[in-house]
């Protein structure tokens, strides 16, 4: 019999149970329950205090998800297409924590875009994923933003429109971190998204996610079959915690290293091609190539690590505001008289 | 001049700033509409001055959203998190904030929303004043949602309400909407200088690590985010940071269980909205209550609220002189109390005056005293301009056929 002690733990003695949160309610084989699994995965492996995170979302499929992991977490399920502007508030109202946010192409292309164009622009400390399937499940099935031009779905027939590409839409906004997975890619998404919760800002990971009950015929660009064949990686991933700082070795020419702020490490061996993710118009061409090839490329597209948080911007206290004593909050008597007597 | 001896000349938004800042302020989230912005132009002119930097670094937050919906986005969430959040808006940006006022309610969110009320319907007179919001504010958002409101009538109540609103909507745990207006809001006046505050801020039912290990003990290791202890309807509240493994819950807009948990269950639906009435019935006791003054022998009640207040106070002082003696109310909060039922069953003759078309303090007031609702007569101007003595006295003189 295996008992909780013998299971095995973290570096802050919790267990991968640790972690979990309540049961799924989404369709058996939808691609976001594995980027549940990857969430889970990620943060016991790097060893994060759940009580230091806080899972927001917005509203459809992927935005009932934070109720399927980190049930020792704060979280907020908030309004379709708000969660951006929500999660604003919670990191002036507490700069230690650490948000995690999902929402979906709906939440985030449509009736969210406004919203998440600004997170960024702000460059609010958060990792922000798309569980992007091109279409609305909670509604049965009609196109969303990011259906490509010729989707074919069975109500609502096929789309005309161009679709808005989330990373593209990321880049313009100057979001200092935009990657790009599939959900069928267990190892990349994992290894992204442990290198988006160490990145300081805004970090955008775009998941191509099939739904499997309304869009995952083989022609969609959003199924598995098509992501399966058509998915093209420009990089592999491997993210390293700083407490494994010493093991980083690398051959230079082959293997692109970028160091984060607190120390670990995001080693990306190249594939076939010479790309180079800290240069923001060529992450753009390789998009826009991409796209005009019928392939979607996955791996860290864009990093910079250069851009200040709003918090920093703002010149905020290290105190979390929510934090400060009501004797720092009262204004002294002397303040007060001196501003009367402006008057 | 004696009379203007130590007064000082002030705008109510920049009353409401300084208030603001010093009720202990911490996040401040707002997109400029007149006639609000100054509020918020007051807040950081005086912040800075009230709770200086230190090293350079401040612990409050002035964000410029992009729109109003953003605004109240972001003081959901910092008043989730745990900070007194506010925004300052008008008419337009009311009906943009109604989603989230919605979610703030049924979350239960503290945050406070300052209406400089300009008149409507639609863009309207933005530069104009008008008391047209009270009922559209009262009852913001889908579904049934009733909201505490707060009537400032004064420099001092707007400086006072301030502190009055964080307070309430800590202590209830929801949104609070003060509804000042455009006279109020950015004309001078004259007023006594503002006392620094007594009394400690209330912070209503928060649990944090050592208090809520406190309260597992005293109620059988039993906590739950929605539970009404007190019989009050009002529960207890956790906030991130909160170090108590048990301590963490998931907010929502959806129909939630005593625990926070998705539920569709019709029991537990209705056990909540009830508790909900519970916890509104609880704050009739506990908002300003209404300023009261009877006049022996009076058979005319007036009531009135807001900057239509020494219109009134004029228009009583030309009714004695026509004869006719008026008893007072003014009133300073919604929802309405029994103070206010016995007012108005006290007299024969109750004249509501607004500055609205339709009469929307006196629609509230027939469901609150529908025994009495036929001795209620509307005095409403809505052309756009401040309330008359004149005008309050021509009317009610014209009501009893004089």
């Amino acid at each position: 019999m295996t008992t909780v002690a013998n299971r095995p733990t973290n570096a802050i003695g919790l267990t991968t149970q640790d972690y979990q949160g309540g049961q799924t309610t989404l369709c058996a084989g939808c691609g976001h329950n594995s980027v549940t699994s990857q969430i889970i995965a990620a943060c016991y492996e790097l060893s994060v205090d759940p009580r230091a995170m806080v899972k927001m979302s917005g509203i459809g499929c992927s935005s009932k998800t934070p109720a399927y992991f980190l049930n020792r977490s704060f979280g907020f399920n908030t309004l379709h297409g708000r969660m951006p502007s929500v999660t604003t508030g919670v990191a002036l109202a507490n700069r230690s924590l650490s948000p995690i946010g999902i929402s979906g192409d709906g939440d985030t292309g449509s009736i969210g875009l406004g919203q998440f164009k600004h997170m960024m622009r702000r460059n609010v400390p958060m990792v922000y994923i798309v569980e992007n399937n091109g279409v609305y499940g909670l509604t049965k099935g009609q196109h969303s933003a990011t259906a490509d031009i010729g989707q074919n779905l069975k109500y609502a027939g096929v789309n005309e429109l161009p679709p808005i590409d989330v990373c593209v839409e990321a880049l313009a906004a100057d979001c200092g971190f935009v990657a790009r997975s599939f959900a069928g890619d267990a190892k990349q998404v994992r290894e992204l998204i442990k290198a988006a919760m160490c990145y300081e800002g805004t970090a955008v990971l775009d998941i191509i996610s099939p739904c499997v009950t309304f869009n995952n015929s083989d022609d969609s660009t959003k199924s598995y079959g098509y992501g399966k064949e058509h998915e093209e990686r420009i990089q592999d991933i491997t993210f390293i915690p700083s407490y494994n700082e010493v093991q980083v070795d690398y051959e230079p020419g082959t293997e692109q290293v970028v160091r984060l702020h607190d120390g670990p490490v995001i080693k990306l061996r190249k594939l076939d091609r010479d790309y180079d993710p800290t240069k923001r118009f060529q992450a753009i061409q390789l998009l826009e190539e991409a796209r005009s090839n019928n392939v979607f490329v996955t791996g860290l597209i864009y990093i910079n690590e250069n851009r200040p948080t709003l918090q920093q911007v703002m010149d905020l206290v290290d105190t979390p505001l929510a934090y400060v004593p009501e004797s720092a909050l009262r204004p002294s008597k002397s303040a007060f008289d001196a501003v009367m007597a402006e008057f | 001049m004696n009379q203007t001896a130590g007064k000082i000349i002030i705008d109510g938004n920049t009353a409401a700033g300084i208030g603001a800042v010093v009720s202990g302020v911490s996040v401040v989230a707002w997109y400029p509409i007149t006639p609000s912005t100054s509020l918020v132009d007051a807040i950081t002119e005086y912040a800075p001055k009230l709770r200086p930097a230190e090293d350079g670094r401040v612990n409050y937050a002035i964000i410029q959203a992009e729109d109003e919906l953003a605004a109240a986005g972001i003081i959901v969430g910092a008043g989730w998190a745990g900070c007194r959040a506010m925004t300052a808006t008008s008419g337009p940006g009311i009906s943009l904030m109604n989603e989230f006022a919605g979610l703030a309610y049924f979350a239960e969110v503290p945050l406070v929303i300052w209406d400089i009320m300009r008149m409507g319907p639609s863009t309207g007179l933005p530069t104009r004043v008008s008391q047209g919001d009270i009922q559209s504010a009262y009852y913001l958002g889908h579904g049934d949602s009733q909201h505490i409101c707060l009537l400032p009538g004064s420099m001092q109540e707007c400086f006072e309400f301030a502190g009055t609103a964080f307070d309430l909507a800590e202590l209830f745990q929801t949104p609070v909407i003060v509804l000042s207006d455009l006279d109020l809001g950015m004309n001078n006046w004259m007023t006594e200088p503002f006392a620094y505050p007594t009394q400690p801020l209330n912070r209503g039912k928060v649990l944090h690590t050592d208090t809520f290990e406190k309260f597992l003990a005293e109620h059988d290791n039993k906590w739950g985010r929605y539970r009404d202890i007190d019989g009050d309807g009002i529960p207890y509240r956790t906030i991130p940071g909160n170090q108590n493994p048990r301590a963490a819950w998931l907010g929502r807009g959806t129909g939630h269980n005593e625990q926070a948990v998705y539920s569709e269950r019709n029991d537990d639906w209705q056990r909540n909205m009830d508790r909900l009435t519970r916890k509104h019935d609880t704050a009739r006791t506990k908002v300003p209550a209404p300023v009261v003054e009877h006049v022996a022998g009076a058979r005319v009640g007036i009531i009135a609220y807001g900057s239509s207040h020494d219109a009134v106070r004029e228009a009583r002082d030309m009714l004695s002189a026509h004869g006719v003696a008026s008893s007072y109310m003014r009133l300073r909060a919604l929802p309405l109390n029994d103070d206010v039922s016995a007012f108005v069953a006290q007299y024969d003759e109750v004249y509501v005056v607004e500055l609205n078309q339709d009469s929307q303090m006196l629609q509230l007031l027939c469901v609150h005293v529908p025994n009495h609702a036929g001795k209620l007569r509307p005095v409403n101007l809505c052309d756009g301009l401040p309330l008359t003595a004149t005008f309050v006295l021509n009317r009610i003189l014209t009501h009893r056929g004089a």
